[in-house]
């Protein structure tokens, strides 16, 4: 007992150094077990789910380029397809790297939580997991960004470090999920499709020319051009800052580059960007078009209630500065940088082309009855008596948003 | 002779208080309260803190007698060993679960190929170490690791509050009373200051010792509801999938991955607390068994305790939803009796005692 006390901690080393030591020599590398997803995309075709796997595929003595595989199988639902891809991969189908969920268009009738739940159930971080709508199969969206150069990843990730911009659409799964479960149960998703690169104007991408890849050619790679130059005709990742609204887990409706734009005018969130200002006249500009940088903007909500019909009015307050200036004559004047450009003009200018666009917005919410301005949610937990009143007075409450008066104040600052 | 100061008192007292109450709670009472989880948190620690108000009241009146002997004088011997033995049994219940919880955690965050034997193995090991130690060893054992861990979860938890929509929170109580009191059936994961039963005859009463305890505790409080405010602001809806919520938090925040890649020293220090309340509620549970048949060696204590605690690994198999089920279901009203009426039976008794020797 003595000797037990008095080399206890030495014992204790022995003790875990004889449970561990064996299993660890013994333990085979993670690597070897397990495939490594780099992204996941989801395919319907006919009655079946077709999921794909961008996934690294570690060999010794090749370039990192030709790892990148992309593995696809067919089956009733997500798991079984994962599932399929391990049998054919021999490994485990390990997602805690994936960042990028893809989901094509084919799929628009299925509840999308009920394909990511697979993810979600997984014991990963999900909030990493950038959702991504593709108006193509994601099995070619991931075939066709799996090479360096073209990399999904590229786009994704400026995507997530441009989430704060207007013209770009963020959403992680857990976000998704999260704005599922909300009463409006609606949800902004970024929409990437591909492009041809030739008539994108991108070259420099060639799959089958850079590193000595013999696999990486996309399938969707089309025309036999020559490598590296303007001539060959391949697929690459378009982000045309497109997006879709999705509600309770179905998508409804594709926005167009513009409509993403005017819409995350609206969104707290998304605070930068660029606006374009035509017609601008007044002393210092002479039927200019005026690009103002927003590098911050600050929504907030007011609500009220007038004989029972709630009225929301959005206050945005812009603080920009000038960019570009396009006039048929530039003076000192006009170049001279500590001058005042946010003249009367252009101020109302401004103000007068937000307030437009987003009644645009509160028309195209209101007539698809889509509450991606969390209209219900900003009711319900500041003026919930009013809004549980005026909910009763409703004979669809569904239908809520049609009895909502929507105003926008714009305020515009220098920055 | 006392073996712990009044610093060392309040330090197990926080570690108690704050232990399994950011790992799974926040997830699960998330599903009963929704947004108003904070309140009914602070409900629930409001309500322990009176607890804590009559066993300091307790400690100061009989500074030198231990728990046995209190209650000895205040229900008697039969009575009193009957209820020590409850003690033990909840005690044994939360070390199983402080237990298991501990395992998942590791389980789920840092290590995935951990086989259950091992750790069990492993962390009994350590325990039976730590738990054969006196209470002053223990003491200093929590004084060491208090503050680092202290610093992570605030560090997590106010990083979190820089992105967390403090909108969610909203409507608070919307239908009253109601939205809180489903915090009832989670009240095994409360009544933290039951582990002064090791603490009677044993605390150094310092100066300001009431005004220090109590000022402590109560900041512990409100930390732990704004951390939980925090939570349900940065997950709102999904908050009852985000079942590792420590580690979690500092997953979702958006700054550099560099940062994210420290996740894992929150992790490992959250795994050091879980331990040291393990092995805090077996040490009780030893405690409340050796008073109860009066046996001065614990080993024979320590020994069933590990036995009570690898039958609730066969019956659950780590299975945290059932365990959460049996808590809720069929472990909620008994540990209420043992945590809240007891303690006050001992006061109401207490106090007729009193009024009876002044009459005699």
């Amino acid at each position: 007992m003595k000797i037990l006390k008095r080399y206890n901690y030495l014992i204790i080393l022995c003790i875990f150094s004889i449970i561990f030591f064996p299993k660890a020599v013994g333990l085979e590398a993670q690597g070897d077990s397990e495939a490594i997803v780099m992204a996941v995309g989801v395919d319907k075709v006919e009655q079946d789910f077709e999921v794909t796997i961008q996934v690294l595929l570690p060999s010794p003595g090749n370039q990192y380029k030709q790892e990148i595989n992309t593995i696809s199988a067919k089956a009733d639902n997500v798991a079984e397809a994962i599932n399929q891809l391990a049998l054919r991969i021999g490994k485990r189908i390990g997602i805690a790297h994936c960042k990028v969920f893809v989901v094509s268009d084919s799929t628009k009738d299925e509840n999308l939580v009920s394909i990511i739940d697979y993810m979600l159930r997984s014991k990963i971080n999900t909030n990493n997991i950038v959702l991504i709508n593709t108006p193509e199969s994601s099995k070619e969206f991931l075939k066709t960004s799996k090479d360096l150069e073209n990399s999904l990843y590229f786009a994704v990730n400026n995507n997530a470090y441009n989430k704060t911009y207007i013209d770009s659409v963020f959403i992680s799964l857990d976000k998704f999920v999260g704005e599922y479960l909300s009463p409006a149960s609606c949800s902004i998703v970024d929409t990437i499709s591909l492009g041809d690169a030739k008539d994108l104007g991108v070259f420099g991408f060639s799959s089958s020319s850079s590193g000595g890849s013999t696999s990486s050619t996309s399938s969707s790679s089309s025309g036999s051009g020559d490598s590296g130059g303007g001539e060959q005709s391949q697929k690459v990742i378009n982000n045309k800052g497109e997006g879709c609204i999705y509600k309770k887990g179905k998508k409804i409706l594709d926005l167009s580059p513009d409509q993403t734009k005017k819409l995350n005018m609206l969104i707290p969130e998304n605070k930068r960007g660029y606006l374009y200002i035509e017609n601008v006249n007044d002393d210092l500009y002479k039927n200019s078009t005026v690009v103002l940088e927003m590098d911050l903007k600050k929504v907030n909500k007011k609500l009220s209630f007038n004989d029972g019909v709630p009225k929301i009015t959005f206050k945005l307050r812009l603080f920009v500065k000038i960019k570009e200036l396009e006039q048929n004559e530039i003076g000192e004047k006009q170049l001279e940088s500590d001058n005042t450009y946010l003249t009367k003009a252009l101020k109302e200018k401004t103000q007068e082309k937000i307030k437009e666009d987003s009644r645009e917005i509160f028309n195209l919410i209101k007539s698809n009855n889509l509450d991606t301005l969390k209209v219900y949610s900003s009711f319900y937990k500041f003026k919930n008596k009013e809004f549980k009143k005026y909910l009763k007075t409703l004979e669809n409450k569904e239908e809520y948003l049609q009895g909502i008066d929507f105003d926008v104040e714009v305020e515009v600052s220098e920055r | 002779m006392k073996e712990v100061s009044t610093r060392q008192m309040i330090l197990i007292l926080i570690l108690s208080a704050v232990g399994l109450k950011f790992l799974f709670l926040p997830s699960i009472v998330s599903l009963v309260c929704k947004q108003n989880g904070y309140i009914a948190i602070f409900v629930g620690m409001l309500v322990d803190f009176l607890i804590l108000g009559i066993f300091v009241y307790l400690l100061k009146k009989n500074p030198d007698l231990n728990f046995k002997q209190i209650l000895e004088q205040i229900f008697g011997k039969a009575f009193s060993k009957i209820i020590l033995i409850l003690y033990a049994l909840l005690f044994l219940v939360k070390a199983a679960s402080s237990f298991q919880s501990h395992y998942l955690f590791l389980y789920e965050s840092l290590y995935e190929e951990l086989k259950w034997y091992v750790f069990t193995f492993c962390g009994m090991f350590v325990m039976f170490i730590v738990c054969t130690k006196r209470l002053r060893v223990f003491a200093r054992l929590i004084e060491v690791i208090f503050f680092i861990v202290l610093f992570f979860i605030i560090i997590s938890f106010a990083l979190g509050a820089t992105v967390a929509d403090f909108s969610e929170i909203f409507p608070i109580l919307e239908n009253g009373i109601k939205d809180v009191i489903g915090i009832k059936d989670f009240s095994i994961w409360f009544g933290d200051y039951i582990v002064m039963v090791i603490l009677f005859g044993n605390v150094k009463i310092s100066k300001n010792f009431s005004k220090k305890v109590f000022l402590l505790i109560a900041l512990t409080i409100v930390l732990v509801s704004l951390s939980y405010m925090v939570y349900y602001c940065l997950y709102a809806n999904t908050a009852i999938i985000q079942k590792n919520s420590i580690a979690n938090i500092v997953e979702i925040i958006p700054y550099s991955s560099d940062f994210r890649r420290v996740s894992w020293i929150i992790v490992l220090l959250w795994l050091f607390a879980l331990f040291s309340e393990a092995c805090l509620m077996i040490y009780c549970a030893m405690t409340c068994m050796s008073f109860a048949f009066g046996a001065e060696n614990k080993i024979p204590a320590l020994l069933i305790s590990f036995i009570f605690i690898l039958i609730a690994i066969f019956i659950f198999d780590f299975n945290i939803a059932a365990i959460i089920q049996v808590n809720i279901k069929y472990l909620s009203y008994f540990a209420m009796v043992i945590q809240y009426l007891i303690p006050v039976l001992m006061l109401i008794f207490s106090f007729r005692i009193k009024r009876a020797e002044v009459k005699t």
